[in-house]
């Protein structure tokens, strides 16, 4: 399975922000979205999720699968612990038994690296072990496919070289990443492919 | 689980002792013993016409009241987010006071079944509006709380200004905005009933797609679900809810708020147990602060607002300084 994106254009409020944006990407691989600020990583990526409108033709998943989608902003759900988050992230897999569903649940806590929080509070933790919560969730989802926007931001560098070698792991296990993100070097460190915009336009694609 | 069952039998059995305050302990000059008799073998007819007529339809509509609050605080707090979540407080108990104020003052006519429909109607604007308000102004859950606080008491103010206007007698204006289960007949009880337990139904049925809705509007459509409808249709039952609560016994303050939280930390987060759990819990609270408004200043009743504020202003205080 291979996802394409074919001469992918996006206006919004007419402006222009995707311009002729192609690339082609490979199954089980961590793709980076780079570039500096307002120039499209994020349009790029909630294009490709269909949070955006855009003509049906110009982007091929590859999967009826659809994407699990992680946005930028993440406002924290009240009253909820860290267990019970991850578990609506089984919301769409209606199909899934009782007792597989909860040892696949207990197996993202552990690969995430979260599993002594399960009964806390989400509220009260700490920015980084949100994000791993988070990441759980969008796991939990089952989906081929997963796109993170920014998921790093407002983590310190330590926990935050630990979260690419999270993403790593997770890649390894057969998903397809994408990862917008201002790390330059971390992403260069960890992706097989990255994608470079600026102004809307794709400048460069490297596989690393 | 034993603690979950134990606290279940609390709840049961307090709600039971207090029934029984209820039924045998008024006002009248009816002794204990007399009213127990007359409970099981009605003859003099005084008595009687209390007990059945009186005190049961008023203990009957005070749990139904309660639990239409109770349900409809939990609705509210999944389906917008907000801890602080309230039927009475975000203005939508409100919508429904200000249509029965305006039946009160004799300047539109409603009886029986229409007061109710016309009362879920006041409480269906309101809380509509607010999902609009939601969904196009993109509302914060903090700003929302502001906004429903701003529309509670314009709709208050409003309603008061309606009663004073028609001369309605000042003990029913205050059961109307502080709450009263004075006036409680059969009619009453048997429609307030139908209509909590069809929207405990919907609720039930609906509740698989309401827990989502607390990550968030954006990762809860990346699940497959539509989190406008899905507030629409909350936010819908939540009308029918205050609509019955207030037709029942006016706006009782902030029964709505604390039951949620006060079901969560004895039952947990588990939804059939929430949403059931925060029904028993506001019925219970209603009951109890009706058997004080009842007793503590007899023969003078005092409003029902009383104690439920006494409970619920220094939890929401408590709630207020959580909240980041």
């Amino acid at each position: 399975m291979t996802i394409s994106v074919k001469n992918l254009n996006l206006v919004l409020h007419n402006h222009p922000i995707l311009h002729n944006v192609s690339f082609t990407l490979q199954k089980g691989t961590l793709t980076g979205i780079t570039g500096p600020n307002g120039s499209g990583k994020s349009t790029l990526l909630k294009a490709l999720c269909g949070e955006l409108r855009t003509e049906e033709s110009s982007v091929n998943l590859g999967t009826n699968n659809g994407i699990a989608y992680l946005p930028q902003d993440l406002e924290d759900p009240p009253f909820l612990t860290v267990a019970e988050v991850v578990d609506i992230g089984f919301y769409a897999t209606k199909n899934l038994h009782k007792d597989s569903k909860n040892k696949r649940a207990s197996e993202l806590l552990k690969l995430c690296g979260i599993e002594k929080l399960a009964c806390r509070g989400f509220s009260d933790l700490s920015a980084g072990e949100k994000k791993r919560v988070w990441l759980a969730f969008i796991l939990a989802q089952d989906k081929e496919v997963i796109a993170l926007d920014e998921p790093f931001s407002s983590i310190d560098s330590v926990s935050r070289r630990g979260f690419y070698q999270l993403v790593r792991s997770v890649v390894d296990t057969g998903k397809t990443v994408l990862l917008v993100s201002h790390d330059n070097d971390l992403i260069e460190n960890y992706a097989d492919k990255i994608i470079m915009l600026d102004k809307g336009h794709l400048v460069h694609k490297d596989s690393a | 689980m034993i603690r979950i069952i134990a606290n279940w039998l609390f709840l049961g059995s307090t709600i039971v002792v207090l029934s029984i305050i209820g039924i045998l302990v008024g006002s009248s000059d009816v002794g204990i013993s007399e009213s127990l008799s007359e409970l099981f073998d009605p003859t003099d007819t005084v008595i009687s016409t209390i007990i059945w007529e009186i005190r049961l339809p008023r203990l009957c509509l005070s749990l139904l009241a309660g639990g239409c609050l109770g349900l409809a605080g939990t609705l509210i707090q999944l389906s917008t987010r907000s801890p602080l979540g309230d039927a009475n407080l975000f203005g939508i108990g409100g919508g429904s006071a200000l249509v029965l104020a305006f039946s009160m003052a004799g300047l539109v006519i409603f009886n029986g079944i229409t007061l109710l429909f016309a009362s879920i109607a006041g409480a269906l604007f309101v809380s509509w509006l607010l999902t609009g308000l939601i969904a196009s102004r993109n509302l914060t859950p903090t700003r929302l709380i502001l906004m429903g606080i701003a529309l509670g008491s314009l709709m208050v103010a409003v309603s008061i200004s309606v009663v004073s206007y028609g001369r309605v007698f000042p003990v029913q204006a205050i059961g109307l905005v502080a709450g009263s289960f004075a006036a409680s007949t059969w009619e009453m009880v048997r429609l307030s009933l139908i209509a909590l337990l069809f929207s405990l139904v919907l609720s039930l049925t609906l509740s698989g797609r309401i827990r989502p809705m607390l990550i968030g509007d954006t990762l809860t459509r990346t699940l497959g679900i539509n989190p406008f409808k899905t507030r629409v249709l909350a936010m819908g039952i939540v009308a029918i809810l205050t609509g019955t609560s207030v037709y029942a016994g006016g706006m009782v303050a902030f029964v709505g708020l604390v039951s949620p939280h006060i079901a969560r930390r004895l039952f947990g987060n588990a939804i059939y147990q929430l949403f059931i759990g925060s029904t028993v819990i506001g019925s219970l609270l209603v009951l109890l602060a009706d058997q004080v408004a009842r007793l503590l200043a007899a023969p003078t009743e005092l409003p029902i607002g009383l104690t439920t504020t006494l409970i619920g202003a220094p939890v929401m205080i408590y709630l207020a300084l959580k909240i980041k």
